[in-house]
């Protein structure tokens, strides 16, 4: 193996990205990420375990951890924590009655320390159905304006009809990217310093030399 | 290894009686007094934290001490959020799950009430879809529910000796037309009950009934902390439960696939899907305690289904008595 080789390959693993996606049972991660895939959405059963899906997306691999959300396989989720670069909340926007156990579990995963400094996309999904809560309504029963630990955003979405699945998708390959591999981007977007704590390797050893158009 | 668990679990009591009293005083103190909404965010980060630990001790607290910590937990978070209401001038978004119980009692002897008891309550859970709730000893259709949409999202709630038939009614005395298009269910605090609804094009989604006949079709079925319950479901997925006891299953009704009530499935929907449950509080080998398949002769026979020509005759309480599997 020469030198290159090696090069090359710490570049690749340089672009590749850990994504989680959680939320409380029947919110539609498993559906979302299907959808996503280009896949039937019709028999999905209740997810026990997790499922692994890997994407490339905009020129990033993206590896996807899906895990169950019925309450008992919650206390497991701790399993997946470890180098997320984001994390996806996946909410039932017509789950009025359990607005509050999303929130309060939303918010004891943003305690962790092994989620610090992860990007945080709420997907508001379920918009296809009349009488879901609008995202704001969402925003503010999951009190997201709250969090100063972590980049957030929310976007209502369906995965039913597809919309904004992509739109969520470039959001948090952009505000990773922005974080970890800032010197491929065009533009450098802002980056409060708080998520940069505990990053090592904000300066990758190989700069990758592309998209500086 | 045990003994180590031990341990750690008698440190982390201690630790959670304590973090509890010294919280519980310090909410306390804030309901008394005057409070600012400062300090009680910082007792929520508190409480947070405790909830966390809890979580994380799981690994090897005993299932028993997780429960009462659990319990303990979900009382302070309560007075929390009663406080955190009070405290802010302007009332943040929050809902509130219905606390009162209904009044109505339970014991047969007590005489029917032939009103339909309302019960209005502040922030309705079920604001923005179909909704269909506090209902006690009545016959519940289409009619029943305020339809605003054409397709939606239904959630049943707080019922006590009820029948609900959401199916079509005949040809001969359609009143309503189009019918919602139901793509999402939710159940809440079903009791005593028969509630028989067409296929919905969604998820079904089911909290704490008990003592109740559930006739549906759907593409995904959970069904969470319920008990002594039959269910006749058509599936397009795996049904699960999730700590519920004494749940039956069967196929849904020949009766209703025959008559026009029941769209045709068009997926690859096999007949004996139901038979897939997956218990989720008893994820091993064996076979699971808290469901089982309806026995044949069990099965509610084709003739007693047809309750809408019978509720009239013989009252809701019979027909809830003959279809309602006794525990």
């Amino acid at each position: 193996m020469g030198l290159l080789t090696i090069i090359r390959k710490n570049r690749q693993k340089e672009r590749e990205m850990r994504i989680l996606f959680l939320g409380l049972d029947n919110a539609g991660k498993t559906t979302i990420l299907k959808k996503l895939n280009g896949e039937d959405i019709m028999g999905i059963s209740p997810t026990l375990g997790f499922n692994i899906k890997t994407f490339v997306h905009r020129n990033y691999t993206l590896n996807i951890w899906d895990v169950g959300g019925q309450r008992t396989l919650r206390p497991y989720w701790r399993n997946y924590f470890e180098q997320t670069d984001a994390l996806v909340w996946v909410v039932d926007s017509g789950d009025r009655m359990r607005i509050r156990d999303c929130r309060d579990e939303l918010h004891s995963l943003l305690l962790e320390d092994r989620l610090a400094g992860a990007s945080l996309l709420v997907f508001a999904n379920k918009q296809d159905i009349q009488g879901s809560m609008s995202s704001a309504e969402i925003r503010d029963a999951l009190d997201l304006l709250n969090i100063k630990s972590h980049h957030w955003k929310i976007l209502p979405c369906s995965a039913v009809t597809g919309q904004n699945l992509v739109e969520g998708l470039d959001w948090v390959v952009n505000d990773v990217a922005g974080r970890l591999y800032y010197s491929t981007l065009a533009e450098q977007p802002a980056m409060p310093g708080i998520r940069d704590e505990g990053r090592e390797h904000n300066s990758p050893v190989v700069e990758p030399k592309i998209a500086h158009s | 290894m045990s003994a180590s668990n031990q341990a750690l679990s008698q440190e982390f009591y201690a630790h959670f009686q304590a973090t509890r009293s010294d919280l519980l005083a310090r909410l306390d103190v804030l309901s008394t007094g005057k409070n600012n909404s400062e300090v009680v965010e910082q007792l929520a980060v508190d409480v947070l934290k405790l909830r966390k630990g809890l979580t994380d001790a799981t690994d090897f607290l005993p299932a028993y001490d997780q429960r009462q910590c659990d319990i303990r937990m979900k009382e302070i978070e309560e007075t929390l959020q009663k406080l955190r209401a009070a405290s802010s001038g302007k009332p943040k978004f929050a809902f509130k799950r219905k606390a009162n119980k209904p009044t109505i009692p339970l014991s047969s002897e007590t005489k029917p009430t032939t009103e339909p008891v309302f019960q209005p309550h502040e922030s309705d859970p079920s604001s923005g879809g179909l909704s269909l709730s506090n209902h006690s000893y009545q016959y519940l259709t289409l009619g029943s529910i305020p339809t605003s949409s054409a397709s939606s999202d239904l959630t049943i709630s707080e019922l006590d000796h009820c029948i609900v038939n959401l199916l079509l009614p005949d040809a001969t005395h359609a009143s309503i037309s189009p019918p919602p298009k139901i793509t999402a269910l939710h159940v809440r605090n079903v009791r005593n009950s028969v509630l028989i609804l067409p296929r919905i094009d969604g998820s079904a989604l089911l909290h704490d009934l008990s003592r109740c006949v559930f006739v549906l079709g759907c593409h995904q079925y959970r069904m969470h902390a319920s008990s002594d319950t039959d269910v006749y479901i058509s599936v397009s997925s795996n049904p699960i439960i999730e700590h519920c006891t004494g749940i039956r299953f069967s196929g849904y009704p020949q009766l209703f696939l025959r008559s026009g009530a029941f769209a045709p499935p068009k997926d690859n929907m096999s007949s004996s899907d139901h038979l897939a449950v997956q218990d989720f509080s008893h994820i091993r080998a064996t076979p699971s305690p808290n469901w089982s398949i309806l026995p044949a002769s069990e099965v509610i026979p084709d003739e007693q289904w047809l309750l809408s020509a019978n509720v009239e005759k013989v009252g809701v309480d019979s027909i809830l008595e003959k279809l309602i599997p006794r525990p």
